[in-house]
């Protein structure tokens, strides 16, 4: 399986202003001043050799998306955040109008940041594809609904010309989509979200984002474990950090760094991602975040146990398991 | 979980000894809470130099106990973190919410400044 990352913020879309683009660029012209590149692959070799992380990187602002890919026709889609507006592009690129494609989407809960990609998905516009839309709650057409009508959206979601289908999941139950099998769990969010993992050909991916983890909460851990259990990869909801996590953040649904290396030591985890980045966090210091949480994975790992290895999410991102 | 305790003047310091993880957190913060609540505006110094690992839950006990300061007027202050705890409350923020000191002299004298 391949994942592949369209949208990482958390909450809300955000753009990277003028004074951060220069800022990088300040980096970049001191680093280099001196310096002679003959070339285009000297100049960026010397980009992703020399120059610090949060230079030559963005996290960028889109909600979240993220692509599994299964290595089937027919492809998987965790959310429907701002970020799914490029990858509909990129399918308007690869397929054009005339080939209608299959597109299974996976719906953590249906707050707004993660369906607002929804109506500027180009895919939803073609008549033959199908959109098949999983969700564990109980009514979301009615989220679309509310979405794409009036005031809020001039193309209400009847005149989409695609076949579009609600398909109802229910924790626990095991499902086989694009020739994975596919599981939900029930997460601490306001008003529920669904975690999500993807198992093919003894690969397994975790995506689990909108999700409190209470310290105090055994019972809730140990179902995590499972559900975690000797993955290869888990994309988690790390927005906060613990200390706001339990305090002034409380009960806001979110979680932290710190649970995500405990939980996916637990269970065996091979691969963390850190997901769902607060919007109001730079590039900077969500590197800092992520430096942190390799250095914490390091505190806490026991002795002879295999190291977790700890990645970031950006928009762009690809993944290999 | 094995706590020292030892009056200095006004205030208490207690001395955790060991793991703050998930079986020794809840008797931790059931002692932390007995000695911010012993009366009226308790102050408590944690001596902190013999815990060598802390996990969230343990974290949690302390944001705890700070809350009940926040609402019952007593005063916490922490000294003495091992290296390792000193980086773990770097990581999870909880350096910007508690007063932590180098040493004891000064944890004690700020909690009658």
């Amino acid at each position: 399986m391949r994942v592949k990352i369209w949208g990482c913020r958390g909450s809300l879309p955000v753009a990277m202003p003028t004074h951060r683009v220069r800022a990088k660029l300040q980096v970049a012209l001191k680093a280099a001043a001196g310096r002679k590149f003959d070339s285009d692959a000297a100049l960026e070799k010397f980009i992703a050799d020399e120059l610090p992380w949060p230079a030559s990187h963005s996290f960028g602002g889109n909600t979240s998306c993220v692509q599994i890919d299964t290595k089937s026709p027919e492809y998987v889609i965790c959310d429907m955040g701002s970020g799914l507006r490029e990858f509909g592009v990129s399918m308007m690129m690869a397929h054009g109008p005339a080939k209608p494609q299959i597109y299974n989407f996976f719906m953590s809960h249906l707050h707004w940041d993660h369906i607002m990609g929804f109506p500027f998905f180009p895919p939803a516009y073609i008549p033959g594809n199908k959109i098949r839309i999983h969700s564990c709650h109980p009514d979301p057409r009615a989220a679309f609904l509310r979405q794409q009508s009036a005031p809020c959206f001039p193309v209400h979601l009847d005149q989409l010309s695609a076949d579009i289908e609600f398909v109802a999941m229910r924790p626990g139950g095991a499902i086989t989509v694009a020739g994975a099998r596919v599981v939900a769990l029930l997460q601490n969010h306001e008003g529920d979200s669904y975690g999500y993992r993807f198992e093919k050909d003894g690969e397994s991916v975790v995506y689990t984002t909108d999700s409190e983890h209470k310290p105090e909460d055994v019972e809730g851990a140990a179902r995590f474990v499972e559900f975690f259990r000797d993955a290869g990869l888990v994309i988690f909801d790390a927005q906060y950090s613990l200390a706001e996590m339990v305090s002034l953040k409380e009960d806001w649904g979110h979680s932290s760094n710190i649970s995500a290396v405990e939980l996916c030591h637990q269970a065996y985890v091979k691969h963390l991602l850190l997901f769902h980045h607060e919007p109001a966090y730079d590039d900077t210091m969500l590197y800092q975040i992520w430096q942190e949480t390799i250095r914490y994975e390091e505190l806490m790992r026991d002795g002879g146990a295999p190291p977790l290895h700890v990645s970031t999410a950006y928009d762009g991102l690809e993944i290999d398991l | 979980m094995n706590i020292e305790t030892e009056a200095q003047g006004d205030a208490v310091v207690l001395k955790p000894l060991g793991r703050i993880d998930q079986n020794t957190a809840p008797s931790f913060q059931e002692s932390l809470l007995a000695a911010l609540d012993a009366g009226k505006d308790c102050a408590v110094a944690l001596d902190m130099s013999a815990v060598d690992f802390l996990s969230s839950i343990g974290l949690r006990a302390l944001m705890v106990a700070h809350k009940r300061c926040q609402t019952n007027g007593a005063k916490l202050v922490l000294f003495a973190l091992t290296p390792v705890v000193r980086e773990v409350f770097s990581i999870s923020r909880f350096d910007l919410v508690l007063r932590c000191f180098d040493a004891r002299d000064p944890a004690l004298a700020s909690l009658t400044a």
